[in-house]
């Protein structure tokens, strides 16, 4: 049941109704969409649910047990913390990448020569684990460092882990954002419904206009890349970029306007990542919900302990926490490598910033467009590198991919390429235009104009253009298997 | 050292790390009301902070501020005990 | 107006231009394509083939059809005429929707079917006909029946029947060459001198009653039926079989030109490893032409 599905939508409706309707304070309509959610992931798969709540009752008891101790026992209460982070580590790590350390230590025993009985370990992935095992680790963190404070109400808690807009995909939830919201009644305000609708409806242009016009064909090269010429891998590689970022950011902004119909407002995830003029600057606005999550709780404590060891210091912390970042999408090769090349590539850009600033300042360029907009091209292009590494199946077949652009250019592969340039690029040309407008233009509106006129043509236009151009079948989003 | 001293101190540190051409911190500034204040420029403020006042703060000091206000009282609190 | 309505006031005003907006472009869209004239594009033969075309040999299938079956070669051979319905992608259950659509209009003499991809599950290209939901009688009785009320749901706006046909037809309009009743010559050579063997073969329950539905209809309307196996790389040895066992149980004529040497020697006649070029494509039709003599 996703959320570009009929069914999600009536799930949603009976949800909805009662929600605004039924409930006289904020504690039953947190019972109701703590049950909702619940009946929602045990939909999604229900053998996982049992963890789900016992991982859920565990860290509301350390999450008390910290704040009890944090005056009283400081000792006691970084003990506890650390149990909490290394808990949250340890199932992720049980069912995300136990697997692969097996088949890798078995692989590398045969090659030194000692024989190892060859045996697959099938472990069910739950899903949406990434994301919710990093909201109860974040919990514990902020507990202790006091930035959030712990709840006594054990329905808020469970509701903050198991919202079922952000549970399979994010939004990654902070404590202290989200907890106080549901400490007070929703009340049915239209403002909020229609915000949370225009939401849904443009991540829904999103995805289906754009994301799922691409796929097909990008599909159909990268896994086919043998037979392929480097003029096809050179133009998939940025479309599978704007692949990624209208499905991920389609989902988010679903998940988003469904949660503000509720009346609650969850993390953002994307500010017009094709914008940013740095890789640094990137990362702060792609994925948002997960960047600054490993920021506060990987980056900085590793910056801080190596404060002394100067740049080298930085350096060595921003790497680990790309690595971080990177292999947090899964257990494979690729996801570490593309840490790394990314690690890499923001030490680059820390190293040179002073430079660049006076660079900047000698010749005049700091209003000069066409600076900026070079500055941008060389981002994307950084990005287009690490997205074909990021959906390559294993290293062999990166290199591989990388070895056709040796091959030599040829005549592009055009099948089912006309739909692309049909639906797909008027759609994206949409896209880049309103992140154009929201980042120079501000004064320029349509789903949000003043004119009701505007608005509502605006609306309507998207919606029809969604049922004529769309992939309406309810393709999955490529973050469910992470 | 009184509090306003520090204060003096602080505002020569921060022009000085993040290339700023004045500022005036008050005990209320966070990280959101000056835009070269990032997660990196933080903790090179932390080293710079900790040389000048010859303090060594701990991690968690240093992640649970919220505001210059309790930076302040830290350092305070460690030049007076 | 009190705040309380605007929002349920808006989505009325909303809805009603987008179910405009959905008229207007069905009312353009059903035209255009029901005008589409006889030119070889996939909406083109689609048309051509739910509305339009009769003929006494109709050939069913997929892109083996299609590539391989030149109806000009087996016209000239059969003294018949005949109609290549082939579209890529498409499986059982256009097969059935094209026989259905030829017997409203004539009584074919013998029907041809390239079994090849007939039995695969999933949609295919299907939701091509979508645009005749309404218009032509076995798509909309099809869709009717067999498919949930969500997708009959969805069906009853147009924006959505002509979902993903702006590009057919502009490809229609730009670059369809003229149909030859259907057969689409392929270029290119590749040696297919090293043939795979592969088993797994698992027929979708849905297709195989489709592919049993035209039997029916065939014995129904005395129509000759006859069931082909057309050369290509890989020999599916599971699906070979299985074919021999239904036409066995059926009391049908198979062509089975899987093995036939001709097409794997020297002569480079494959277009690519299961698709026959031009010339291996003639060869084909005289060969098959021959055995639909007898």
């Amino acid at each position: 049941m996703i959320v570009n599905s009929i069914n999600f939508w009536l799930f949603f409706a009976a949800v909805v109704v009662p929600y605004f309707l039924c409930f006289r304070g904020q504690r039953g309509q947190n019972v109701w969409l703590l049950l909702a959610s619940y009946v929602f992931y045990g939909w999604a798969d229900w053998r996982i649910l049992p963890l789900l709540v016992g991982v859920t009752a565990v860290f509301y008891g350390l999450g008390l047990a910290i704040a009890r101790n944090n005056e009283s026992n400081p000792r006691r209460a970084s003990q506890l913390t650390t149990l909490g982070v290394f808990l949250g580590l340890g199932i992720l790590f049980y069912f995300k990448y136990f697997a692969f350390f097996v088949q890798e230590l078995t692989a590398l025993f045969a090659s030194l020569g000692v024989p190892c009985g060859e045996r697959t370990l099938h472990i069910v992935m739950p899903i949406g684990i990434s994301f919710f095992t990093f909201k109860l680790m974040g919990y514990v963190i902020e507990v202790h460092r006091q930035t959030a404070a712990p709840t006594r109400d054990a329905v808020e808690f469970a509701l903050f882990i198991a919202f079922f807009p952000t549970i399979l995909s994010g939004p990654i939830d902070r404590a202290a954002t989200f907890l106080p919201q549901l400490q007070q009644r929703r009340l049915y305000n239209e403002r909020d419904v229609s915000e949370g609708l225009k939401r849904v409806l443009w991540g829904l242009f999103l995805k289906t206009c754009i994301a799922d016009v691409i796929a097909p064909w990008t599909t159909a090269v990268f896994s086919n890349y043998a037979h392929h010429n480097a003029t096809t891998i050179l133009v998939a590689s940025p479309l599978y970029l704007i692949q990624l970022y209208t499905d991920f950011c389609g989902f988010s902004e679903m998940a988003i306007g469904v949660a503000r119909i509720l009346g609650l407002r969850v993390a953002e995830n994307f500010q017009r990542p094709f914008f940013a003029k740095n890789v640094a600057e990137y990362w702060r606005r792609w994925h948002m919900s997960l960047t600054t999550w490993i920021t506060d709780y990987v980056f900085m404590p590793l910056n801080v302990a190596f404060r002394d060891w100067g740049l080298w210091g930085l350096y060595a912390a921003t790497l680990l926490n790309l690595i971080a970042i990177g292999v947090w999408h899964g257990a494979n090769w690729t996801y570490f490598w593309f840490g790394v090349y990314h690690g890499l590539l923001l030490c680059i850009v820390t190293g040179l910033d002073k430079r660049r600033k006076r660079f900047e300042k000698a010749h005049h360029l700091k209003d000069n467009e066409l600076y900026a907009w070079s500055r941008r091209l060389l981002t994307f292009l950084c990005f287009t590198f690490g997205s074909v590494l990021f959906q390559a199946a294993s290293m062999g077949d990166f290199l591989g991919t990388l070895s056709r652009l040796g091959q030599g250019f040829g005549p592009l592969y055009t099948e089912e390429f006309s739909s692309l340039v049909i639906y797909a690029l008027p759609a994206t040309c949409l896209m880049f235009l309103r992140e154009w407008v929201a980042e120079y233009r501000r004064d320029i509106h349509f789903l949000h104009s003043p004119n009701m006129l505007i608005r509502l043509v605006t609306i309507a236009l998207l919606i029809s253009f969604i049922i004529y151009a769309g992939q309406l079948e309810g393709n999955s989003f490529i973050y469910f298997q992470f | 050292m009184e509090r306003t001293d520090i204060f003096d101190k602080l505002n020569e540190i921060f022009v000085d790390v993040l290339d700023l051409d004045e500022v005036e911190l008050t005990d209320a500034t966070t990280a959101d009301d000056i835009e070269e204040w990032d997660s990196l420029s933080h903790v090179q403020l932390v080293v710079a902070i900790e040389k000048a006042f010859g303090v060594k703060f701990t991690a968690l000091e240093i992640m649970k501020w919220k505001n210059v206000g309790e930076l302040v009282d830290s350092i305070a609190h460690k030049l007076y005990s | 107006m009190s705040p309380r309505f605007s929002l349920p006031l808006k989505a009325i005003a909303v809805l009603t231009l987008v179910l405009l907006i959905d008229q207007g472009v069905g009312f353009v869209s059903r035209h255009i394509i029901q005008g589409l004239d006889d030119k070889l594009s996939q909406i083109g033969s689609i048309q051509q083939a739910l509305l339009h075309k009769r003929s006494d040999v109709l050939i069913l299938g997929a892109s083996c059809a299609k590539y391989h079956y030149n109806s000009q070669i087996l016209a000239d051979s059969l003294h018949m005429t005949v109609e290549n319905t082939g579209v890529g992608g498409m499986k059982a259950e256009y097969s059935d929707l094209v026989l259905q659509s030829f017997l409203e209009r004539c009584t074919p003499r013998c029907v041809v079917i390239d079994v090849y991809g007939q039995l695969d599950s999933g949609e295919g290209r299907l939701p091509r006909v979508r645009p005749f939901y309404g218009v032509n009688l076995p798509v909309t009785n099809y869709y009717d029946s067999e498919t949930d009320w969500q997708q009959r749901l969805k069906l009853q706006s147009a924006l959505y029947r002509y979902n993903g046909t702006l590009d057919l037809l502009l490809r229609h309009a730009l670059n369809a060459p003229n149909r030859s009743h259907g057969f689409d010559e392929m270029t290119g050579e590749l040696s297919m001198k090293d043939t795979a063997v592969v088993h797994h073969f698992q027929p979708d329950p849905a297709k195989e009653r489709h592919l049993r539905h035209v039997v029916q209809l065939c014995r129904e309307h005395a129509i000759r039926l006859v069931f082909v196996l057309s050369p290509r790389r890989e020999h599916n040895v599971d699906q070979e079989a299985w074919v021999s066992a239904f036409c066995r149980e059926h009391n049908l004529q198979l062509i089975n030109e899987l093995h036939v040497p001709d097409y794997y020697t020297e002569e480079r006649l494959f277009h690519d490893e299961s698709h026959l070029n031009g010339r291996g494509a003639a060869l084909f039709s005289r060969r098959v032409a021959e055995r639909l003599k007898r």
